[in-house]
């Protein structure tokens, strides 16, 4: 009996590992185990043994039981995983992760910040409504001057305005701080404009203004070279063309060569190899005279331009007044 | 200002190309707003109208035999007015091309064909607006091609001048920068005056009565005129640059303001009574009707050219109807004035009209370049207008206008632009510019400023000049060497407060500053709300921007209705961060920096997997709470906001440092009704500066603790008004040391508590710093927490 319940083992193991479904293993189990199963077969004789022999063959009957038991588990554990890994479909989408967006008009703000941060320059907010002196006045625009007609203001009487540009936080901030100076500011600005691809009476302009010893006209040059190599992550040319503002002379129309094509013209650019941005210039000894700086032993430049205009060029975005209508669709694609 | 390219080159030898002179605008400052080629036209030839008839089948519309010079004369419908039989025309024959690739064909016209059409100059491209078929002049050989008879192969630049180059204005101003900037010759006009018997003097007499404001006043007097059509290619010329042809006279002052950049104005002068010019300013309350017909009401402030009995001009503005160049006129007296430009402009503001001459004035004109006008036009009516020009020139001018004096050093030059542009450059450029040499020596050079550039006196004014001409590119970069502060804030306070929305899962929007006053009653606000207070803005675009906003939620609400109705996403959770405006009683505006929180809808975006959950109070105020500690400020909430954009008991209040610096909550219905929107809508808002100013500092780190901590749950069935704050109260109130940390784990109203009643679960961790605690020390605490409950919270423990 010993050698037959070796070979029953031996059979048992092998039908356990043959199967392939869990209808195969519940087949083997009712096979050997089952009412009329073999190992079962072998209990029912146990009766019918002599006495002496009852306790050993008891034993081994038992053990035998164990065995297959537990290694019917253990296959029937392993078909269990193998069948629910069938069963998963990969293809599903993932869980949502809901993250949030910045608006481009922060995100490019944020990155010139960084760019001016790590330049040294301190940023400044100033107020958005305005006296006439910090928006027009200290910035040498005489009164009654064409060069006003330049910038169409809002008023909201008391002489006071909207500011239609960020230059007058530079005013402010020379009057609480003695050079070497360097900041920007970055903020909301306001003209009564009409609104079109490229205009609303609403926009924000990053302003920038640094004055100290020995400060040229090439400084100004070097520092927006720095500045749009790293916003546009592409090393590019600065172009300066003759321009007029009344704060600064001499003023100038900057141009960066094209970061797409590296000047040899594309749609990008028009052809031309060059993006205008933006104003900048010398400051005016007129402003500096305003402020009580020495203009004779301080020299300085100022630049100036439309957050807004950076965006539609590094995103190639087309209309201006799709920045106010926070459309999910148009915010969700800058992540 | 418009000018063309062949007309540019009478005043200066150019042999760039029209496109190459393009560039050279852009390096010296003048932008090109467009350059556009003339003459872009084939097939269009010198006809001669011999017969019209009415057309059969349309009224408007007439039936031309023309004679364009082809075997076979031409049958053409036509819908123009001003021509007569015998008068010659353009005519654009079959297979002409007309600018823009308009093609010109044999077409039936309501029931006639058409073979051809007459020409307008409009059709031709030469003028903006139609004004009927361009007449030729009668020797104008037929059958000639159009573009060569009136030479119309030409270019033309519309320029943009900016506000400090006056001089630019004139045509002769650009070509004296070429000329100074490419080394080239400058041409000056034709001026050519015959002798004759009459004296200016003596025919009219000049009084300036204010000279502050009329510093200069010249005329000629111009007798024998014969009022006419003038030249076609003055009249070509003056509609290239958006210049209305008149008559000849007319026409003569006009062109020379475009050539020469000074207004002139044309009197018929047997219409100045007593043959006295007096340039006064107005009397108060003076009436007079400009030649465009409109009669104005005049203030004392205001110039005007007068006779003994009337204004016949306002000074530097227009002229009047009353003294206006006619059919009759036969003597002209042309003025060539000196205005005082603030007081122009001001003028032109106040009677809101701005014309070609007064655009010029408010800008500064050349003293001394008015005479030079003055001669050339007087030539012009002598040439063209068969006019006698009287000898003289009545100038009065009572008191000389100093030439300015500038001096310059050579070493601020090359410190300010950082090249090493050598002296000698430097006093070349400022030759060549006009600029008269007064004095030099090692260290600098002293120059005399031409009149013609109103704008400079100063050292800097002479920098910019030599920097434009030596060139922009020029200039070498360099970076500046930079002083690093040791002090400067790495983040703002409102980048913080962004990062921690968005790292919640908010979209940021920017929205307008402005909103419309009609909100607040279109919302429903009452007539005392606070949020009334705004500034209002003057001069508003339009009605729907018309106040400052004093609330973000305007325009948090506008994105709510765009998003949901319009772009189809019903799921919105916004937030901004912008200032609100404010006007107190006094007058006095103020401005604050607010964040505005949205949410409607779901508070993750949908998925299979996610089951979806609908915004609600708490998912705003467990948003505000949690930006609120990760910005470390303090804070304490209200319940029973008092607010006017949520119903009542439906908003919190946010105080911080005891005063109520926010709220949150669920919009108003009737609110969200007023603008379209159909479901919940959740809103908060939060002062920046009251946030930052409670802050605490910087992160503090604690100890982790050294013992395991016992979690216990007890579920407290009380009445439904008992709040969770009053059982976290009650529980605190037993001062447990070991308590280190409670929470709401479950909340359950229904069957199995029985009506009226609610279960709240809360969460105790018990932990002590010093020993690892045992189930029975815990047991006995987490008793003594139930023992209380049912006395003082009137509380069922469930087991
Ligand atoms: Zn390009």
């Amino acid at each position: 009996m010993e050698k037959e319940l070796e070979k029953l083992a031996g059979e048992i193991a092998a039908a356990v590992n043959a199967a392939k479904t869990r209808e195969e293993l519940e087949a083997a189990r009712v096979k050997y185990l089952g009412k009329k199963g073999a190992l079962t077969a072998f209990f029912d004789k146990l009766g019918s043994l002599p006495k002496e022999e009852k306790p050993k063959a008891g034993a081994l009957l038992n053990t035998l039981r164990k065995k297959a038991d537990a290694l019917l588990a253990e296959k029937a554990e392993g078909l269990e995983s193998c069948s629910e890994s069938n069963a998963l479909d990969a293809t599903l989408p993932g869980r949502n992760f809901s993250t949030g967006r910045y608006h481009p008009l922060t995100i490019i703000s944020n990155e010139a910040k960084e760019i001016f941060k790590s330049l040294n320059f301190q940023i400044i907010e100033g107020p958005e409504i305005e006296s006439d002196y910090y928006n027009f006045e200290a910035l040498n625009f005489p009164p009654h001057h064409p060069a006003r007609d330049m910038q169409n203001s809002f008023h909201l009487g008391n002489g006071m305005l909207l500011r239609t540009h960020t230059s007058p936080v530079q005013v402010r901030t020379m009057e609480k701080q003695k050079p070497p100076l360097r900041m920007i500011t970055i903020g909301k600005c306001y003209r009564s404009d009409a609104s079109d691809q490229t205009h609303t009476p609403m926009f924000h302009q990053i302003e920038g203004l640094m004055v100290d010893e020995n400060i040229n006209f090439g400084d100004l040059k070097g520092i927006l070279k720095v500045f749009f190599s790293r916003l546009f992550e592409r090393e590019v040319n600065i172009r300066f063309n003759p321009s007029y503002f009344p704060f600064t002379e001499p003023s100038v129309e900057v141009s960066f060569s094209c970061h797409v094509c590296g000047g040899s013209g594309c749609s990008v650019c028009k052809k031309t190899g060059w993006i205008e941005i933006g104003g900048a210039g010398m400051v005016d000894p007129n402003v500096f005279k305003s402020i009580g700086y020495d203009s004779e032993r301080w020299t300085g430049f100022a630049f100036g331009w439309g957050i807004e205009r950076l965006a539609m060029i590094k995103y190639g975005i087309n209309d201006i007044r799709l920045f106010p209508e926070n459309d999910l669709r148009f915010l969700g694609q800058f992540e | 200002m418009k000018l063309t390219y062949n007309w540019l080159k009478e005043f200066v030898d150019l042999d760039l190309a029209p496109e190459a002179l393009s560039a050279k605008f852009i390096s010296l400052g003048i932008e090109v707003e467009s350059l556009t080629r003339l003459g872009d036209i084939s097939g269009v030839v010198v006809g001669l109208i011999e017969k019209i008839e009415a057309h059969p089948n349309a009224d408007k519309l007439v039936y031309c035999t023309v004679d364009a010079g082809k075997e076979k004369k031409l049958n053409i419908v036509c819908g123009a007015k001003n021509m007569k039989a015998g008068d010659k025309v353009p005519v654009a024959v079959d297979g002409a091309e007309l600018p823009g690739g308009f093609k010109i064909k044999h077409t039936k016209l309501r029931g006639l064909l058409s073979e051809g059409m007459l020409c307008s100059s409009k059709e031709l491209g030469i003028s903006e607006e139609a004004d009927g078929l361009l007449i030729l002049p009668s020797d104008a050989p037929i059958g000639k091609d159009i573009t060569e008879y009136l030479n119309l192969k030409d270019w033309l630049f519309s320029l943009e001048i900016l506000p400090n180059r006056p001089d630019y204005l004139g045509i002769i101003g650009v070509a004296r920068m070429l000329s100074a900037s490419l080394k080239i010759p400058l041409k000056t006009p034709e001026i050519e005056i015959k002798k004759t018997d009459g004296k200016a003097a003596s025919e009219v007499k000049v009084t300036i009565a204010d000279k502050e404001l009329c510093p200069r006043y010249t005329a000629r007097i111009i007798k024998g005129v014969k009022p006419g059509a003038s030249p076609l290619l003055m009249q070509l010329r003056l509609k290239f640059a958006g210049v209305r042809p008149i008559n000849n006279i007319v026409d003569v002052t006009n062109y020379v303001l475009l050539e020469l950049g000074h207004p002139l104005h044309a009197f018929d002068k047997k219409l100045i009574s007593g043959n006295h010019i007096i340039v006064r300013r107005a009397e108060k309350g003076e009436k007079m009707t400009t030649l465009d017909g409109v009669t104005r009401e005049l203030g004392a402030d205001m110039l005007v050219i007068a006779d003994e009995q009337k204004a016949v001009a306002l000074a530097g503005i227009m002229g009047g109807n009353n003294s206006e160049i006619n059919s009759s006129t036969t003597e002209v007296l042309l003025e060539s004035a000196f205005f005082d430009a603030v007081n122009i402009r001001k003028t032109s503001k106040t009677i809101n009209l701005s014309t070609e001459a007064s655009f010029r004035f408010e800008r500064g004109m050349d003293h001394e370049g008015m005479i030079r006008a003055l001669d050339r036009a007087a030539y012009l009516l002598q040439k063209y207008c068969g006019g006698e020009v009287c000898d003289g020139i009545i100038d009065i001018y009572p008191e000389k206008i100093k030439a300015r004096k500038i001096t310059t050093r050579f070493d601020r030059v090359r410190k300010l632009l950082g090249t090493d542009i050598p002296d000698g450059e430097m006093l070349g450029i400022s030759e060549r510019l006009g600029f008269k040499m007064l004095a030099k020596d090692k260290t600098g050079f002293t120059v005399e400023v031409p009149s013609f550039r109103v704008e400079l006196d100063r050292e800097i004014d002479m920098i910019e000049e030599i920097a434009q001409v030596y060139g922009y590119e020029q200039i070498k970069e360099r970076t500046p060497l930079i002083s690093l502060t040791s002090c400067i804030p790495q983040t703002s306070f409102e980048d913080e407060v962004k990062r921690a929305l968005v790292g919640r899962g908010l979209y940021e929007a920017v929205n307008w500053s402005f909103m419309a006053k009609s909100w607040f009653d279109k919302g429903g606000f009452p007539a005392g709300s606070p949020l009334r207070e705004y500034p209002e803005i003057l001069n508003p675009l339009t009605d729907e921007w018309n106040v400052m906003r004093t609330t973000l939620l305007p325009g948090l609400l506008a994105n709510t209705t765009h998003n949901v109705t319009r772009f189809g996403n019903r799921n919105l959770r916004l937030f901004e961060v912008g200032k609100v405006f404010l006007k107190d009683s006094a007058g006095k505006f103020s401005e604050h920096k607010n964040i505005g929180i949205i949410a409607t809808g779901l508070i993750s975006d949908p998925g299979w997997a996610e089951s979806p959950v609908e915004a609600d109070l708490y998912y705003i105020k467990g948003l505000v709470e949690s930006v609120l500690a990760s910005l470390r400020v303090p804070y304490e909430l209200l319940e029973g906001y008092e607010g006017e954009a949520y119903d009542k008991d439906m908003a919190v209040g946010v105080r911080i440092n005891g005063k109520t610096a926010g709220c949150f909550g669920e919009l108003r219905k009737s609110l969200l009704k007023a603008f379209d929107i159909k479901q919940r809508v959740f809103y908060s808002k939060l002062e920046i500066p009251s946030m930052e100013a409670a802050r605490k500092g910087t992160i503090k780190f604690a100890q982790l603790p050294k013992f395991p901590a016992i979690k216990r749950d007890i579920s407290f069935i009380v009445r439904r008004n008992i709040t969770s704050a009053a059982i976290s109260a009650y529980i605190e109130s037993l001062e447990i040391k070991l308590i280190e940390k409670m929470s709401v784990t479950a909340v359950y109203e229904g069957d199995n508590v029985g009506k009226e009643l609610k279960s709240i679960t809360f969460a105790i961790v018990f932990r002590s710093p010093d020993k690892t605690l045992t189930d029975k020390e815990v047991d006995d605490l987490n008793n003594s927490i139930i023992a209380g409950a049912a006395e003082k919270l009137g509380a069922v423990i469930r087991k």
